[in-house]
């Protein structure tokens, strides 16, 4: 779609539609590849210039996957087009802080053995085997990729880390056995959120990444 | 002479030296009974032996140490002027007799001491600075005397690094005061990576520009690319070629082989596709 027909059709839904007070899902226009940032970059640009022609409108709230988000923040300083509202996302920080307890405790369970609760230790346990073998390169890269990304299908996440999905297959079967992954219904596989504080350390620890910290810290 | 012997033929002083002794044996029984405390609870726990953590979180606890070790040792050396300023009374000649046990032995730990002395006293002073200064930690990657690592260990006689080719390699402590020292990274995870493109030099403006924005796009799709650093991509000219170089920081350190080659992948995936003619690097 052209430029001017993608602004007047965006243009023309927002009217049909008086009542929209929020866009929800909008990670879905993203996915971490080299052609992956063009529809969400063209979407959010085209869409605050609209905003900001309407001045006597109300704020239009746009939700999508804080890991996406923060990964675009940094990326493309998408913060400057869709500032994070702490109000607004009162139950993500709650959240939030849950994780970073059960973080906090994997901490310590790994660098001196304090004991931890049973489920949690049990799960990181399994995915520790897994992730710190010096093999473990596509493993972890399926993890970044499934936490950015956000929900992917086998054949996605094998165009995006050029692996092939006999490989991909039996890396989802791993990670669905000890429960980091789940199936969704369209044929794709999402992390699990009461696992999620366990990837999170993990991929800290071995791939230096901490996407939450950067978001969080300068707000 | 009688008299300094007499001097130091004393019960004090014997029980000081025997104090120093004993504090550096205490603090080094002391460290070995944690680490093997720790290593005991985390085997029953089911964890490995290897820590499976950034070296950037294992640092504050051994910089720690380290501040503790050098602090106790230089207490204990210099307790006598700590027993001076006490309101105890010493029988005559003990005091003197205390400094000058104290100066002898610093004198002769930095003069005139074995070798294993100095290195131990240089080796413990550098691992000191390092502590406070922060110029390399354990885990960073640096190059030493022309030889690039990954520190493995820093204690007090040597400082070991593990090449790429995975070599130990051993330099005594304290022979490093005078070293140019490389750090990579500086105790953080991340590290900046740097990455030329070499583009033939009769490719078209517009070409240039969609190699540019190909590199942009091939470094934010690598998994390892650290987002919250800056990034940037500079254009120069060489007799032959149009350099791309692109900045860029890896979220982890020890990933940068495996981010270059992500990008350098997706990149000649681009110029392939597009039939971008590339040049020889130089």
């Amino acid at each position: 779609m052209q430029a001017e027909n993608y602004r007047e059709e965006l243009l023309r839904q927002l009217h049909a539609q008086n009542e929209v007070s929020a866009i929800i899902g909008l990670e879905q226009l993203f996915r971490r590849t080299t052609n992956g940032f063009n529809t969400i970059k063209q979407f959010v640009r085209e869409l605050v210039s609209i905003q900001s022609s309407r001045l006597s409108s109300s704020p239009l709230l746009c939700r999508m996957d804080v890991f996406a988000y923060s990964f675009l923040k940094g990326a493309k300083n998408f913060d400057l087009l869709l500032p994070f509202d702490r109000k607004n996302n009162s139950a993500f920080l709650a959240q939030h802080k849950k994780w970073a307890l059960q973080i906090e405790q994997l901490e310590k369970f790994e660098r001196s053995g304090i004991k931890i609760d049973n489920d949690l230790s049990s799960t990181y346990l399994q995915l520790r085997q897994v992730v710190s073998r010096p093999s473990a390169r596509d493993e972890l890269r399926t993890l970044v990729t499934l936490l950015i990304s956000g929900p992917s299908s086998v054949d996605e996440i094998c165009q995006q880390l050029g692996l092939n999905s006999v490989l991909v297959g039996r890396m989802i079967a791993v990670f669905d056995q000890i429960q980091v992954i789940e199936p969704r219904g369209d044929e794709t596989y999402a992390l699990v959120e009461q696992t999620l504080s366990i990837v999170l350390f993990c991929l800290r620890e071995v791939m230096g990444i901490e996407l939450l910290g950067t978001l969080l810290e300068e707000h | 002479m009688d008299e300094l012997a007499q001097k130091l033929l004393n019960p004090y002083i014997a029980g000081y030296i025997l104090f120093v002794i004993l504090v550096q044996l205490g603090v080094g029984g002391f460290r070995q009974w944690r680490q093997s405390r720790i290593a005991r609870r985390r085997r029953g726990q089911g964890l490995s032996e290897q820590i499976l953590m950034d070296h950037s979180e294992q640092l504050s606890g051994r910089r720690f140490e380290a501040i503790l070790e050098s602090v106790i040792l230089i207490l204990a050396i210099f307790l006598p002027i700590i027993l001076i300023n006490l309101p105890i009374k010493f029988p005559a000649g003990t005091l003197n007799g205390l400094g000058l046990a104290m100066w002898t032995l610093i004198v002769w730990i930095l003069f005139s001491g074995t070798e294993v002395a100095k290195s131990f006293l240089g080796g413990l002073m550098y691992k000191t600075v390092v502590a406070f200064n922060k110029p390399f930690q354990v885990g960073d990657r640096v190059t030493l005397k022309g030889i690039s690592g990954k520190v493995k260990e820093l204690d007090i006689f040597f400082v070991k690094l593990q090449t790429l080719n995975n070599e130990l390699i051993s330099f005594p402590t304290y022979t490093l005061w005078n070293e140019v020292l490389t750090s990579a990274n500086a105790g953080d995870r991340s590290s900046l990576c740097v990455m030329d493109f070499y583009l033939a030099a009769f490719v078209s403006s517009e070409q240039r520009q969609q190699a540019e924005d190909a590199i942009w796009d091939a470094i934010q799709s690598s998994v390892y690319y650290e987002p919250a650093k800056p990034m940037q991509i500079y254009l120069s000219q060489t007799q032959d070629a149009i350099r791309l170089t692109a900045k860029a920081y890896v979220a982890s350190t020890y990933n940068e082989s495996l981010f270059k080659s992500d990008v350098t992948r997706a990149f000649l995936d681009f110029a392939s596709d597009q039939k971008i003619a590339l040049a020889p690097g130089s």
